[in-house]
C-alpha cells in the first residue's frame, strides 16, 4: 500500500521549549494511526504541524510524497481537541463556510452538509443557532466540520470527548465507514479501548519524541512477558504459588489468576489438569492501557 | 484570494444580520443630523436679539422692536455726534441707522457682524419704518423710499464656518468609522480566539488571507453604512432642495433680494442660501475623492493594527491595555482640530497631515481650505505605504499570536515576533 504521510527529522519549538524533537515516521493510505502520549508529550504541536497551522522549525513532512504545501490544505480534515465553532451561527450555514473555505462550491458544500446531517440525524436543527443545541448535538456539527469536505487524511484529535458512550459509538461507527470508504485516519485519544478496538498502527510520544511505534499486535507482543490468565477451581500447586501476579475470586470455587509461570505453558496446564479443574487458560498479551501506563511510571521514575 | 473572498462574503453576510447593525444603520443619520443641526437652531433662537439705534429726529417714534431686533430712538441731530457715541465700545447698539432725507439714504453702521439673512431682514425693516413715518410726517408725495448704504465695521471672513463644518464633518465621520470598526475588527478576532473557531479555520486558511478576509468584509460593512447613510443624507438635501431650491435661485438675484418682503420662507431660504453659497465654494470633488482615500486607507492601517491587538490577547479585558496606545495618534488630532482650523499652514498641522496615523483626520480638517493636489498625493502615498508595512507585520505577529491561548502577549512577545 502506497505511503500518504512521511515526517522526516521534524522538529518544532516555541522560544526554549521543544514540543516536537526530530520525530520522524510514515504512514500507509488507508490506515488508521492512534496517536498516544500522556499529557504535554506533543500530540496536539504533532497534528498542527500536519494541519499546517504551524510550522515546523525543521525537518521535512511528504503529503503523497510531495513537500506538504498549501494545496494539501483541501484533502485534509481536522477535528481540533479545542472544540470551536460559532456559537451566533446556524447550524447549516457554518458548515457550508467551512466546506467551501476547504475549496468546495456552495452547491457541493450544501449537498454534502444536508447528507451530513441526515446521517448523524440532526437535520431538524440545520436552521437553528448553533448555542441552542446540546452539547452532544454540537460535537456532532463540530465532526461535520472535518469530514464535510471528503478529506483523503482526516485527523482527530481526542474525538470521543464530550460524547456520551451511545453517541460516542456513533461518530466510532462513523470513523471505521470512513475508514472503509478509503479514508487515512489519525487520531490521538487516552481511551485505549478504542485504540485496540479501532487502529491499525500506532504512535506513541512523550517529551517531545517518538517512544513506540508500530501495529498494536506486535507492540503487544513486543511487550510480552509469557503471563498466563487463568480461571480455576482447586488448590494450586505449590510450585506455581510463587507465580501468582494478580489473583480474584470469581465465585465461590472459581479464581481468576495472572500467572508467570516458571515451567513450560504445556507442562503447567497439564499440572493444573492433574490437580483441579480448568476453565479458562490463555496466553496474556499486556493491553495499551497497561504499556501507556508502563510505559508512562517507567518515565516518571 | 478565494477564501479571501469566502471569509469577507461570511463576515459581511453575519454583521449585517445583526442588530446593531440595522439599529445604527438607521440611528446614525438621524443622531448625525441631530448633532448637526441643534447647534444651528439653538443659535437661530437665541434670545439674544439685535439692538439697533434708530435716529429718528425727524421722524416720530414707534414701538418697532420684534424677536430678532431691539430698536432705540436716538434724539440727537448731529450725525457725527450719534456715530462717534455708537463706536464707543461700552455702547450696547450692534447697529446704528442715521437718516439724511435730503439725499433720502439710510446708512447701517454694522458693528456686530450681521449674517445676510439679518442684514436683508433689517433693510426692509427699517425702509418700513421711515416709509412709514415719512408717510405719517409728510405728505405721502414725499414718502419715496430711501436707498440703503451699508457699512460693515467688523472684520468679515467669507464663509470659514461653513469651511470648518466641513472639514470637522469629514473628520468626525473619518474618525468615527476608524474607530468603531477597527475595534469590531480586534473584538471579531477576539471573539473567535474565544470560541476556539480560530484553529478550525486555520488549517483551511492563511493566517494572512483570515486576517485580510475579516477586515475586507468589515470595511464592506461599513462601506455599505456609509453608503445607507450618503443616500439618506442625498435624499433629505433633495426634499430641502424642493422646497427651497426655486426660492434659494431667486435670491441669487440682487433685485429680487432687495425687493423681496420678508416672509419666513423667504427668510429662511436667504439664510440658506449663504450656506449654499459657502457649500459651493467647497473644493467638493477634491473633499470627496481625498475623503475616500483617507476613509480607505486609514481604516486599513488601523484594522491591521487592531486585528495584531487582537490576536495578542484572548480576552476583552485585555484589549484595553491596547487599545489606547493604538488610538491616541487619532484622540491627539482631535485635541489639535482646533489649532488646525485655525491655522491650516501651521508647521504643526502639515506635521500631522503627512504622518499616517494622524493624516486621515488631520488632512481632511485642512483640505476645505484648500491644499495642494501634490501635498494630499504624498500624504496619501505615505499612509499606502505605511499600510503595507503595518499589514505584513501585524499577519507576522498575528500569525503567532492567534494561536495562543491562556497568556496575553507582552510587549516584548509583539517584538520579538515582529522581527523573526
Amino acid at each position: 500500500m502506497s505511503e500518504i504521510l512521511r515526517l522526516e527529522n521534524v522538529t518544532k519549538t516555541f522560544g526554549s521549549y521543544t514540543a516536537i524533537d526530530h520525530i520522524s515516521f510514515s504512514l500507509k493510505k488507508n490506515s488508521i494511526l492512534g496517536l498516544l502520549g500522556p499529557n504535554g508529550a506533543g500530540k496536539t504541536t504533532l497534528l498542527r504541524l500536519i494541519t499546517q497551522i504551524v510550522l515546523p522549525d525543521s525537518g521535512q513532512i511528504f503529503f503523497e510524497g510531495n513537500v506538504l504545501s498549501e494545496a494539501h490544505r483541501m484533502q485534509i480534515g481536522y477535528l481540533p481537541e479545542e472544540r470551536g465553532l460559532y456559537r451566533k451561527m446556524r447550524v447549516q450555514e457554518q458548515l457550508i463556510y467551512f466546506a467551501q473555505l476547504r475549496g468546495m462550491s456552495s452547491k457541493e458544500a450544501k449537498q454534502q452538509t444536508t447528507d451530513w446531517l441526515t446521517r448523524l440525524e440532526i437535520t431538524f436543527f440545520k436552521d437553528q443557532v448553533l448555542e441552542t443545541l446540546s452539547k452532544g448535538q454540537q460535537q456532532k456539527v463540530q465532526f461535520i466540520s472535518a469530514v464535510v469536505h471528503n478529506p483523503e487524511l482526516l485527523i482527530l484529535d481526542e474525538p470521543f470527548s464530550g460524547f456520551d458512550p451511545a453517541n460516542a459509538e456513533v461518530i466510532k461507527k462513523e470513523i471505521k465507514a470512513l475508514h472503509a470508504s478509503g479514508t487515512t485516519i489519525i487520531y490521538s485519544t487516552h481511551r485505549m479501548d478504542t485504540v485496540e478496538d479501532v487502529c491499525t498502527e500506532l504512535l506513541m510520544i512523550d517529551h517531545a519524541k517518538v517512544v513506540l511505534q508500530g501495529e498494536p499486535n506486535a507492540i503487544r507482543k513486543q511487550f510480552d512477558k509469557g503471563y498466563v490468565r487463568l480461571i480455576y477451581s482447586g488448590a494450586l500447586p505449590t510450585q506455581i504459588q510463587s507465580d501468582i501476579i494478580e489473583q480474584k475470586n470469581i465465585d465461590a470455587t472459581k479464581v481468576s489468576y495472572l500467572l508467570a509461570p516458571s515451567i513450560e505453558k504445556k507442562q503447567l496446564l497439564q499440572l493444573l489438569i492433574n490437580q483441579g479443574e480448568v476453565y479458562h487458560f490463555e496466553e496474556h498479551l499486556p493491553s495499551m492501557h497497561e504499556i501507556f501506563l508502563q510505559h508512562v511510571n517507567k518515565q516518571r521514575v | 484570494m478565494k477564501q479571501i473572498w469566502i471569509v469577507l462574503k461570511q463576515e459581511y453576510l453575519n454583521r449585517i444580520r445583526k442588530r446593531s447593525f440595522v439599529v445604527l444603520t438607521l440611528l446614525g443619520p438621524v443622531l448625525s443630523l441631530c448633532m448637526l443641526f441643534i447647534p444651528v437652531y439653538l443659535s437661530l433662537n437665541t434670545n439674544e436679539r439685535i439692538h439697533v439705534w434708530l435716529q429718528t429726529a425727524n421722524i416720530r417714534g414707534g414701538n418697532f422692536t420684534d424677536e430678532t431686533f431691539v430698536f432705540h430712538h436716538i434724539e440727537k441731530i448731529d450725525v457725527k455726534e450719534i456715530e462717534q457715541e455708537f463706536l464707543q465700545e461700552k455702547s450696547e447698539a450692534d447697529v446704528l441707522a442715521t437718516y439724511s432725507i435730503d439725499q433720502k439714504q439710510i446708512v447701517l453702521w454694522d458693528k456686530k457682524g450681521l449674517s445676510a439673512a439679518e442684514q436683508w431682514k433689517l433693510k426692509n425693516k427699517i425702509q418700513d419704518i421711515y416709509v412709514k413715518d415719512l408717510v405719517a410726517t409728510y405728505l405721502p408725495e414725499r414718502a419715496v423710499a430711501p436707498q440703503i448704504q451699508y457699512i460693515p465695521l467688523a472684520e468679515e471672513i467669507p464663509h470659514t464656518d461653513i469651511l470648518q463644518v466641513a472639514g470637522l464633518f469629514c473628520a468626525i465621520i473619518i474618525y468615527f468609522f476608524i474607530f468603531y470598526y477597527g475595534v469590531q475588527v480586534m473584538k471579531g478576532i477576539v471573539d473567535e480566539k474565544v470560541n476556539r473557531v480560530v484553529e478550525v479555520i486555520l488549517c483551511s486558511v492563511k493566517p494572512f488571507h483570515w486576517m485580510m478576509g475579516k477586515i475586507l468584509g468589515i470595511a464592506a460593512v461599513c462601506l455599505t453604512q456609509f453608503g445607507f447613510w450618503t443616500m439618506i443624507y442625498v435624499w433629505i438635501g433633495s426634499k430641502f432642495n424642493n422646497r427651497y431650491g426655486e426660492a434659494l435661485t431667486q435670491f441669487n438675484d440682487k433685485n429680487i433680494q432687495d425687493t423681496l418682503h420678508v416672509t419666513t420662507d423667504a427668510w429662511q431660504a436667504l439664510e440658506w442660501n449663504v450656506y449654499a453659497q459657502g457649500f459651493e465654494s467647497l473644493p467638493l470633488l477634491t473633499i470627496g475623492i481625498s475623503f475616500f482615500a483617507y476613509f480607505i486607507l486609514g481604516y486599513l492601517l488601523y484594522a491591521s493594527l487592531f486585528a495584531a491587538v487582537g490576536a495578542m490577547t484572548d480576552n476583552e479585558t485585555d484589549t484595553q491595555q491596547f487599545t489606547f496606545p493604538i488610538t491616541a495618534p487619532l484622540f491627539i488630532t482631535f485635541l489639535f482640530a482646533g489649532l488646525i482650523i485655525s491655522a491650516p499652514d501651521s508647521q504643526m498641522s502639515m506635521i500631522l497631515s503627512y504622518f499616517p496615523l494622524t493624516s486621515p483626520v488631520a488632512m481632511m480638517l485642512r483640505i476645505p481650505f484648500g491644499v495642494s493636489v501634490w501635498e494630499i498625493v504624498a500624504s496619501v502615498a505615505i499612509l499606502l505605504t505605511t499600510f503595507i508595512f503595518v499589514a505584513y507585520q501585524a499577519s507576522q505577529v498575528f500569525k503567532r499570536g492567534v494561536l495562543q491561548y491562556g497568556k496575553a502577549m507582552s510587549w516584548k512577545d509583539v517584538f520579538s515576533f515582529g522581527k523573526k
